[in-house]
């Protein structure tokens, strides 16, 4: 088969591109990607990174319990050498801990706006594109995730599904250049569109357009989206403005928001489903 | 027969690590790209047509699970194997030192193409912001990863070889019977 292509070398290259644009150019309409192959390929990769997300969290697990408690931690090591099956269920209950501690958040956001209907899932991966700023969740369309759904961790928003295959889906979280969101300040009712920015993403931060140059605007605002999105519920907290500036056009600023849920990656999300 | 799946299970298990392990070993924020890594390497090793099919292949998988667009980092990856078995594939291979510089130009050239694909054409123009927080990073990261990583694909490339080498002599050795 190589020798065969060997010998045709500027064909197989300009098929091989060919074929690639004409995917990429399929790919562009809805409902053309090879969903077959994702979810087939789904099959072997999600359970694999499970699988590594797991061991990799035992082990930081590990080593912040060895940071934060010295004590504890000879205690865990004495226990283990008396014991060494009492030493196992001491870290199986630090994980449990672990977990109840990001369901308990979920929990909390879940009687805050006991209206959304929302499923609780785990993080599995990051892209592993520089340029973006998006993970995986362990869900998919089997467990009612579609695209578009809001995305929250923390008790505030955390971004939107971009994707959903079958078992797991692509989370575009608010540092993505691609992710936008209609907001509204508590205090002044001023309207905007919180969207990622890769400049600020380095920092941590996201960018908040359209405010009117006459909005009274200030650091330390909360904004909370807007009934205006057509995609998240009113009311959700977004970010606290950090810093307003004018725009060279005079007509209107913009401001420097701090996400309300962090800018790391978080361990879980609450995927708010249909019904809102 | 050893070399497909054998290829096969090191781009998922690269893919798997990609997403998970060195997520949490980035450095300025950024990540090494290894799936660079090891289609520059495989294509130094194999030749332009066996490097274009792996990289192919990797690139197919990250365009399955995080591409905006099916294909774009399969025609990237398509190109990088390519080229990088065009004209390196004769060079000494237990010099671990070519492919570092190979992988930094090739890294190089691949961050400036996502960064044209993915923001030039948004009219995110702040090129020197992109150089010196995401390309040049990246980059170096990549790089120093390289040799490491040359050596290791190196190594399995010598023992798929060797049992080709084998199962050809012993088919060899049967048709002379």
């Amino acid at each position: 088969m190589v020798d065969f292509l060997q010998r045709r070398k500027r064909t197989f290259l300009f098929s091989g591109m060919f074929l690639c644009l004409v995917a990429i150019i399929l790919s562009v309409f809805p409902g053309m990607r090879p969903t077959v192959a994702e979810q087939g390929v789904a099959l072997v990769i999600v359970p694999m990174q499970q699988g590594a997300t797991r061991s990799i969290q035992w082990i930081q697990g590990r080593f912040a319990a060895m940071a934060d408690n010295e004590r504890l931690l000879n205690e865990i090591a004495a226990l283990r050498a008396e014991n060494d099956k009492l030493a196992l269920q001491i870290e199986q209950l630090y994980l449990a801990g672990e977990e109840n501690y990001h369901l308990t958040g979920l929990l909390n956001m879940r009687q805050r706006f006991p209206e959304l209907p929302t499923i609780g899932v785990r993080v599995i991966s990051q892209n592993p594109n520089n340029w973006r700023a998006r993970f995986t969740i362990e869900a998919g369309t089997r467990d009612g995730i579609a695209i578009d759904m809001p995305v929250l961790s923390g008790e505030a928003v955390k971004g939107i599904i971009g994707y959903a295959s079958t078992r797991h889906a692509e989370v575009i979280t608010m540092l993505d250049s691609d992710f936008s969101v209609a907001v509204r300040s508590v205090r002044t009712e001023t309207d905007g569109i919180v969207r990622g920015d890769i400049q600020l993403a380095q920092q941590g931060l996201v960018r908040m357009d359209f405010i009117a140059a006459a909005a009274n605007i200030m650091a330390g605002d909360l904004l909370v989206t807007s009934v205006y999105s057509p995609l998240f519920p009113p009311g959700l907290p977004v970010g606290t403005v950090v810093s307003v500036h004018p725009n060279p056009d005079g007509l209107t600023q913009h401001a420097i928001v701090e996400p309300a849920a962090g800018s790391a990656r978080p361990q879980m999300v609450l995927v708010v489903t249909e019904g809102y | 027969m050893l070399r497909v799946p054998a290829m096969t299970a090191l781009i998922i298990i690269n893919y798997v690590l990609q997403t998970t392990v060195w997520q949490e070993m980035a450095i300025l924020g950024v990540t090494p790209d290894t799936a660079l890594i090891f289609i520059v390497s495989y294509g130094m090793m194999r030749g332009e047509i066996e490097g274009a099919l792996f990289g192919l292949g990797a690139g197919f998988l990250m365009d399955l699970f995080g591409g905006v667009y099916v294909g774009v980092y399969a025609l990237l990856g398509f190109l990088v194997g390519y080229i990088s078995g065009k004209p390196f594939r004769d060079f000494f291979k237990d010099n671990f030192f070519l492919p570092f510089f190979i992988v930094l130009f090739a890294t190089v050239l691949y961050q400036l193409a996502l960064y044209v694909i993915n923001f030039m054409f948004r009219g995110q123009l702040d090129f020197w912001f992109y150089v010196h927080s995401i390309i040049l990073p990246t980059t170096v990261y990549t790089a120093v990863l390289a040799i490491p990583l040359y050596s290791l694909l190196h190594f399995f490339n010598r023992i798929i070889e060797e049992f080709e080498n084998s199962r050809r002599q012993m088919f060899e050795e049967k048709d002379d019977d």
